[in-house]
């Protein structure tokens, strides 16, 4: 049985990763984002887009920036929390915990975040006008909801693939069930799932851009209006794509830097 | 006074009744007793799977056995339903004995001292400072207080395992429980964990020791007990068992160990 479980925790691991190798290709082919970059200028410039519209409009996306990063922030946070308590009582051997979590997941990895959002924007308050939310309340809450489900499955297969040996070690010297986790296999386990929980930063940062339809001023929606009343529509739609590839490249090569900071934690001498 | 201690000393320290583990159809431990006394150094040997190391595991839970009562010094604990009177009882069990594991077993996100002190802070609530003393006494005993503040991974194998067995005399216990302590390491570092090991011995420490190396059995050992299909069959002084195997099954297995140690003398 724990051989099935580590194999279904190690299994489990690289369910995040695709967007690591994506960030490992952007990470170390800078010359390919560089000449890609010049592709498109020149491609737009071919196909008859404005660029000079492009570059004058891009401060407007530029000033969203901060919101972006403050919702996807707090969402990821949230989304964590949650992960971390669902996760938790995923692996407690008792149904009154983890049965609920086990619920939450199913739920929330399955609907689909556009439809979560409506419903705690627009739905709720019909049930009782107490639940109204602020359009980026509801934002960062659904979020982190949907993404947190996600993030439960990636803590457990984390704690899951701690050795048993370790928990054995904490065992035979007289500690509780409670001591072990949090002293000695959720420390070695936040190591590893710091790599795919950076990776799901970015992953909501780009579904914030979701957001912009329960009226948030955000990144794309901001793009999208502008583009709208100039009839500019292509040029603003790029141009948003780009700002938010270019956030991505930032945070991955954050993302790189902070996992060989932890790569090297162990390691140091004194 | 006098009295008092040579009647704890004649009284066994560990004591094993009628102790059984099965895992599914397969049944490690049948039913196997065994008496060891205070400062007594037991040597366990064994083909793999003659439930040797499945023994040593069931003495503290790690394993828990099926049937059979467990009493280290005053703690007894008799297998049975789960209950939260019981999981008290196995950690009483836990802090009389320590336990030393094949892979080291260390807690990598900690330094040395740090793996050794866990237990007297975290479990006996003692003061990181005296707890701090009390860690480097120990690493000064195994030869390692110059890699106090170091993380585990700096070390070697035997270093390790060194640190490991001071983690475990951290908690004080009344029996050491060793299992396979230098299966793991390179042929060169082996000796220095069998010192380690040979000085606690001569301390007086009560061990059970799984091991292959019957050099160190004859040397420090004060009894060898082969077991074979879950059973001890047999038992005694390692230097008479080895001379005078009795069975079949221990001489062949003593006959497979000496043929590996012929072909290692040749190269």
């Amino acid at each position: 049985m724990r051989n099935i479980l580590n194999n279904f925790g190690s299994a489990k691991v690289w369910v995040p990763t695709r967007s690591s190798e994506f960030a490992t290709i952007l990470r170390h082919e800078k010359l390919v984002q560089a000449s890609l970059l010049l592709g498109f200028i020149t491609m737009f410039m071919v196909l008859g887009l404005d660029v000079q519209y492009m570059l004058d409009k891009l401060p407007l996306l530029v000033v969203t920036i901060p919101l972006v990063l403050v919702i996807s922030f707090c969402a990821t946070v949230l989304a964590c929390l949650l992960g971390l308590i669902a996760a938790l009582s995923r692996l407690s051997n008792s149904p009154i915990y983890y049965v609920p979590a086990k619920l939450y997941v199913s739920l929330f990895q399955g609907i689909p975040l556009i439809v979560l959002l409506f419903i705690l924007y627009f739905g709720l308050p019909h049930l009782n006008p107490v639940l109204l939310l602020t359009p980026i309340q509801a934002g960062i809450i659904g979020l982190a909801l949907s993404n947190g489900a996600f993030l439960t499955e990636v803590f457990r297969s984390s704690v899951l693939s701690v050795p048993e040996g370790q928990s054995e070690a904490a065992r035979a010297i007289g500690m509780s069930s409670r001591q072990r986790m949090w002293r000695i296999i959720l420390p070695q386990a936040a190591r590893i799932a710091l790599p795919p929980t950076a990776n799901y930063y970015i992953f909501i940062l780009k579904d914030s851009a979701l957001v912009g339809f329960i009226g948030v001023a955000e990144l794309f929606s901001t793009a999208q209006s502008i583009g709208q009343r100039d009839f500019k529509i292509l040029e603003m739609l790029l141009l948003a794509g780009a700002v938010y590839w270019i956030i991505t490249i930032v945070l991955s090569s954050i993302q790189t830097k902070l996992e060989q900071r932890m790569e090297t934690a162990y390691s140091r001498e004194t | 006074m006098y009295s008092e201690t040579n009647q704890t000393m004649s009284k066994p320290m560990l004591t094993i009744q009628n102790l059984s583990k099965s895992y599914g159809e397969i049944c490690a431990v049948r039913d196997v007793s065994l008496k060891v006394s205070k400062g007594e150094v037991v040597a366990l040997c064994g083909r793999s799977g003659s439930g040797k190391s499945t023994l040593l595991r069931c003495i503290n839970y790690l394993e828990i056995p099926d049937r059979g009562t467990i009493r280290i010094g005053p703690v007894s604990v008799e297998a049975g339903p789960m209950t939260r009177q019981m999981s008290q009882e196995i950690r009483d069990l836990r802090l009389h004995s320590g336990m030393v594991f094949q892979a080291f077993n260390l807690f990598p996100h900690r330094t040395v001292i740090e793996n050794v002190t866990e237990g007297l802070t975290v479990v006996k609530d003692m003061s990181k400072h005296a707890a701090k003393s009390a860690g480097t006494r120990l690493l000064e005993k195994v030869g390692l207080a110059d890699k106090s503040d170091v993380y585990p991974n700096r070390l070697s194998g035997g270093q390790q395992q060194r640190v490991a067995i001071a983690r475990a005399l951290a908690m004080n216990p009344d029996l050491l429980l060793i299992d396979e302590p230098t299966s793991a390491l390179d042929p060169e570092l082996i000796g220095e964990v069998l010192g380690v090991m040979r000085n606690l011995a001569d301390d007086g420490m009560t061990m059970v020791v799984v091991t292959h190396e019957l050099g160190f059995a004859v040397e420090v050992a004060d009894r060898l007990i082969y077991m074979d299909d879950g059973i001890i069959l047999e038992q005694g002084p390692p230097d008479v068992l080895i001379k005078n195997p009795e069975t079949l099954s221990l001489k062949k297995f003593l006959g497979a160990i000496a043929t590996r140690s012929q072909e290692l003398a040749l190269i």
